[in-house]
């Protein structure tokens, strides 16, 4: 369960203050699969910064399972990471100097699975990429880089899941096929999904769409639910 | 200028690249201020060295030509002085001062300290006062002159360095020399011949050589008390030409005419230039120039793998912006202003800081200086000349080091420099080369090794920056620690199985049988006594000759005898002479070679001739100092000295200290002081301070170097892979794994650098300088070498001070904004 309570986050910007999120209060299922709307500018990243743990509200408090992650110091805001978040990145941020199953591979060590490079590779076989384990990012393509970034965040079996636009840099069918890839490998995980992409929010039963730091909507896709088949690509 | 962007606009856009990487500037500056600086504060002291070497000599009126009767020789003043009257040349001499001149042994213990030495009296004329003495004047740096009213009063000037060794000072001390005689110390003089203290023939220091100065009569008076020799006599005469003399023909006027005239009378010539002291000063500054040349060339080529990172790494991270500029047709020249207006701040920061280095380095390095060879006239300024040139190394280093990366940078299509993300081509070059090679361990290991070859033109600059740092400590250290272990050697070598040998002086030949020789011989203090001549010659084959020391003695004696490396077979004692390894090497002869001795010819009891004698080498020593000769007692015939010695090698009783000889043999006639193997180590070491002084410089220079070089790269490589650094931080890499994992990378960086530097670059410098060390100090054979202690400092410097590196910038790491940190896009 991810709880979110009058969250705010505020930046200084010379004499301004800019309110990236300004008192946002949530509560999302174990299981859920979210997305966070909204156009550019309206806190999306922000939020999923802060459920990461890879930032503080300005005010409010975030549980994860009943713990305030706000209050972590440091360590505890990378053991949290290391043991509880799977990220996937819009530029997928992949490590340029390491293969895709050493890609894996790290965050399997770091999370002290064990049979880590098995697990890496049945990570990389789900996600349909047995065949380019030892390829380096740069010898992959868009696509294929993405889902070695999925099976990077799944490998672990993160409770959460972030991701932050994971089609952005890609092509409407094979975004379709990694939005398909990481529904369908997730398990049990939570997933919070960041886009601007009204029609990719419609694969979940639940949008919450953000708009000035505040939340303007939150409930099922306005056009109706759809199967990432189903989607108007 | 057509299609220009405005000049204040490229020189705010540069100033901006600048203070984003203020850090990284600021290294790299101060790394381009050590170069430069060393550069020019180490070569500001050689016009200051030549300034000061030439005034003080003719301040205070060096000599042109010193003639000096042989040792033992004498001459009544009237005589000589009628000669020189008599030359056809006599107008060449702008002026003349006869001297007296002789060894004693010198006591100038203080109440808290036993100062038992040995030394010289020098007799100078002081009709109208020392302090107008017309040829080696005397410059007083405490108490006072010798008045002319002190005809025959029994006071003296103490040398200046000694003075100054053992903080002497002229307040009612007496002085006792040999003979029990006491001077009173009234003054301390700084005179040209012992600018340096470099006694001829003997092997002394400041230390351990005491030069004192008296009224001519004075020393006369002290002649006659000591050997007995009649009033009146000298034995050296100083004389200052006129411009434009031809010295040679004036010297071979005076032998004609001494041959003819005065056959009695042997002597010998040294011209200004060949005086040793005099020689060496002279010798050592374009030396020591030329070694500040080599070590700020070395330093100054690590500044440009510094530089060279640094605008690399800029150039490369705008990769994106150039496309841009590129795309909008800004000509590619004119993108290369900005990166060289970038390059061109940078080197007005290392200028800046390289002048104030420079500045205390030079100040400091003249005050070591003035120490060592202290000169009346002294000046330091500021060579602009020196100050240009640093300024325009500090300007071109950064300029060639940004040519590179600048040039590649617009060579690019901007189609590739605009490429983001998924095609952006990050992590090509090496990287997967290295997938073929199975390292031990997990991916933490890998890891290091992949980020190492993903910029090989960094890792390599970096790494030769290292293996620079390296080969100069190599060099550096090389140096000191070879010329300890010539002294450990040396040591070892002369002592043999008796350490506590000394060798006792005595102030003439003696009767070998008779006292003052059996006085010593048989002194309740001495164990074990052998009879010795030394005496100065030289030593010549085919066109190389220098002075040695030859020293005669039953080479069968039971305490001490040399150690040969190579020895004629049959080995005959009693015939031939010993030389050393480093005598050898220089004169290129082998065993069973022939070498030829010019030495002294005993004529009379106060006349002495020279002669030329033909000696087999029977035997090398393993001594690196070519000064030491030895041959069996058996040839003092050759010397006209059968049944004389002038020196006793004894072995002390048990319990007998050097100091306790001193003492106790202080007061016996014909004692002259004592020769110990640990008085030479001194003087070696005094030797080579001023090296040392320089090379401990350049040791924390080189380590600060290495130090900003490396954390430079280090920043560097943070600052390029932030995102990925963040992404790892995203997945809960701990800040110490990603700082272990800089610490590896810079290890590796550390051990393959310092190795590089130990076995590639090092022999090469080594060679050079060993060449160089061989001309500035040839009368030893200083190599490199390298003692447990130094190659640790090395490894300490080269490898983990490298290491721990990365931890400097842990704060980096620690205060990264990682949201922004993971959208970063190059």
């Amino acid at each position: 369960m991810i709880e979110l309570s009058d969250i705010r986050k505020h930046y200084r910007m010379g004499d301004m203050t800019v309110k990236a999120l300004d008192g946002i209060s949530l509560q999302i299922r174990q299981g859920e699969i979210v997305v966070l709307l909204g156009p550019s500018g309206s806190g999306k990243t922000t939020l999923l910064n802060l459920v990461g743990a890879l930032d503080r509200p300005t005010e409010g408090w975030i549980k994860i399972n009943g713990t305030d992650i706000t209050r972590y110091n440091r360590r505890q805001q990378f053991t949290f990471r290391r043991n509880t978040i799977g990220f996937i990145f819009q530029t997928f941020n992949l490590f340029p100097t390491l293969s895709a199953l050493e890609n894996v591979q790290y965050v399997a060590d770091l999370g002290q699975l064990k049979k880590s490079k098995q697990k890496s590779i049945e990570a990389l076989k789900a996600v349909g990429l047995e065949d380019r384990i030892r390829h380096f990012p740069h010898q992959l393509s868009g696509g294929e880089q993405q889902r070695v970034a999925i099976a990077r965040a799944l490998v672990k079996n993160a409770p959460i899941i972030l991701a932050d636009e994971p089609t952005g840099e890609l092509d409407f069918k094979t975004g379709g096929q990694i939005l398909q890839l990481l529904l369908e490998q997730r398990t049990d995980s939570t997933v919070l999904l960041v886009t601007h992409n009204r029609e990719i929010a419609r694969i979940t039963d639940r949008v919450i769409e953000l708009h000035s730091g505040k939340v303007a909507e939150d409930g099922p896709p306005k056009n109706g639910k759809v199967s990432i088949d189903g989607l108007r690509w | 200028m057509k299609n220009m962007v405005n000049l204040k606009l490229l020189l705010q856009w540069s100033f901006r690249d600048l203070k984003q990487r203020k850090i990284q500037v600021i290294a790299i500056a101060i790394i381009i201020g050590l170069g430069t600086g060393i550069y020019t504060g180490l070569s500001s002291t050689t016009p200051w060295r030549e300034h000061a070497f030439e005034q003080s000599n003719e301040l205070l009126n060096m000599f042109d030509l010193k003639m000096t009767l042989l040792p033992g020789s004498w001459v009544q003043q009237t005589e000589i002085s009628t000669a020189i009257q008599n030359l056809s040349h006599k107008d060449s001499i702008s002026t003349l001062e006869y001297r007296v001149s002789f060894p004693t042994t010198v006591n100038a213990s203080a109440p808290n300290q036993t100062i038992l030495v040995n030394g010289r009296i020098i007799g100078v004329d002081i009709t109208e006062g020392s302090k107008n003495l017309s040829v080696n004047g005397i410059d007083i740096t405490d108490g006072r002159h010798i008045k002319s009213t002190e005809t025959i009063a029994n006071v003296c000037l103490v040398e200046h360095n000694f003075a100054s060794y053992h903080n002497l000072k002229p307040s009612n001390q007496l002085i006792t020399i040999a003979g029990g005689i006491e001077l009173a110390y009234i003054g301390t003089a700084l005179t040209p011949e012992y600018f340096m203290v470099i006694e001829e023939n003997m092997v002394f220091g400041q230390s351990s050589f005491a030069a004192l100065f008296v009224p001519l009569e004075t020393a006369q008076v002290i002649l006659n008390q000591v050997i007995g020799l009649p009033p009146g006599y000298v034995n050296e005469v100083l004389f200052l030409l006129k411009p434009e003399v031809d010295i040679e023909e004036f010297i071979i006027e005076i032998e004609d005419y001494f041959r003819i005239n005065y056959p009695a009378i042997n002597f010998e010539f040294i011209e200004k230039d060949e005086y040793p002291a005099y020689k060496m000063q002279k010798e050592d500054i374009p030396s020591d120039q030329n070694m500040y040349y080599i070590f700020s060339f070395l330093i100054l080529i690590i500044a440009a793998f510094g530089a060279y990172n640094l605008i690399s790494r800029v150039v490369n991270s705008q990769r994106r912006q150039i496309g841009v500029n590129m795309a909008l047709g800004v000509p590619p020249r004119q993108i290369a202003y900005r990166y060289l207006l970038f390059s061109l701040e940078i080197a007005l920061g290392g200028v800046v800081f390289g002048y104030i280095f420079a500045i205390v380095l030079g100040n400091w390095l003249g005050e070591v200086i003035l120490e060592l060879t202290p000169y009346p006239v002294w000046e330091k300024w500021l060579i602009t000349e020196l100050f240009f040139q640093g300024t325009l190394l500090g300007i071109v280093i950064p300029f060639i080091a940004s040519i590179v990366p600048i040039w590649r940078a617009i060579r690019m299509q901007p189609i590739h420099a605009i490429q983001t993300g998924a095609k952006l081509g990050t992590g090509k070059s090496f990287a997967p080369f290295l997938t073929w090679i199975h390292l031990p361990g997990s991916i933490f290991i890998q890891f290091p090794f992949r980020n190492l070859s993903r910029n090989l033109r960094r890792t390599v600059s970096t790494l030769g920056g290292i293996a620079l740092a390296t080969c100069v400590l190599v060099a550096v250290l090389g140096f000191v620690d070879g010329a300890s272990l010539l002294l450990d050697n040396e040591h070892e070598i002369i002592t043999g199985k008796s350490e506590g040998r000394i060798d006792v002086m005595l102030n003439n030949l003696y009767n070998a049988s008779l006292p003052p020789v059996t006085n010593i011989t048989q002194h309740s203090d001495v164990k074990l006594a052998v009879q010795m001549i030394q005496i100065p010659v030289t030593i010549s084959h085919e066109n190389d000759s220098f002075d040695i020391n030859l020293r005669c003695f039953n080479l069968s004696n039971q305490i001490w005898t040399p150690e040969t490396v190579s020895r004629l077979q049959p080995f005959n004692m009693s015939y031939g002479i010993i030389i050393s390894q480093e005598a050898a090497r220089d004169l290129k002869v082998d065993v069973g070679d022939q070498v030829i001795l010019e030495h002294p010819f005993r004529e009379s009891e106060l006349q002495y001739s020279k002669e030329n004698t033909t000696f087999q080498v029977i035997g090398i020593q393993n001594s690196k100092v070519r000064f030491w000769a030895f041959c069996d007692i058996s040839n003092n015939h050759i010397f006209n000295f059968t049944g004389l010695i002038n020196s006793v090698m004894i072995l002390p009783k048990a319990g007998v200290t050097e100091t306790s000889i001193q003492k106790n043999f202080f007061t016996l006639p014909g004692y002259n002081g004592v020769q110990s193997i640990i008085a030479l180590r001194k003087v070696y070491e005094e030797l080579i301070e001023i090296f040392k002084s320089i090379f401990n410089v350049l040791q924390y220079v080189v380590m600060i170097l290495a130090l900003l070089l490396v954390y430079n790269t280090t920043l560097v490589n943070i600052d390029e892979r932030t995102r990925e650094l963040a992404t790892m931080a995203a997945f809960g890499t701990p800040i110490r794994t990603t700082t272990w994992i800089l610490m590896l990378e810079s290890m590796i960086i550390g051990i393959l650098g310092t190795l590089s530097g130990f076995l590639f670059l090092a022999p090469l410098v080594l060679d050079v300088l060993e060449a160089r060390v061989d001309e500035a100090m040839n009368e030893v054979w200083i190599t490199a070498f390298l003692y447990p202690e130094s190659i640790t400092v090395i490894i300490l410097i080269g490898v983990v001070l490298v290491t721990l590196t990365p931890l400097l910038s842990i704060h980096k790491l620690m205060k990264m904004d990682l949201p922004s940190a993971l959208r970063v896009v190059e």
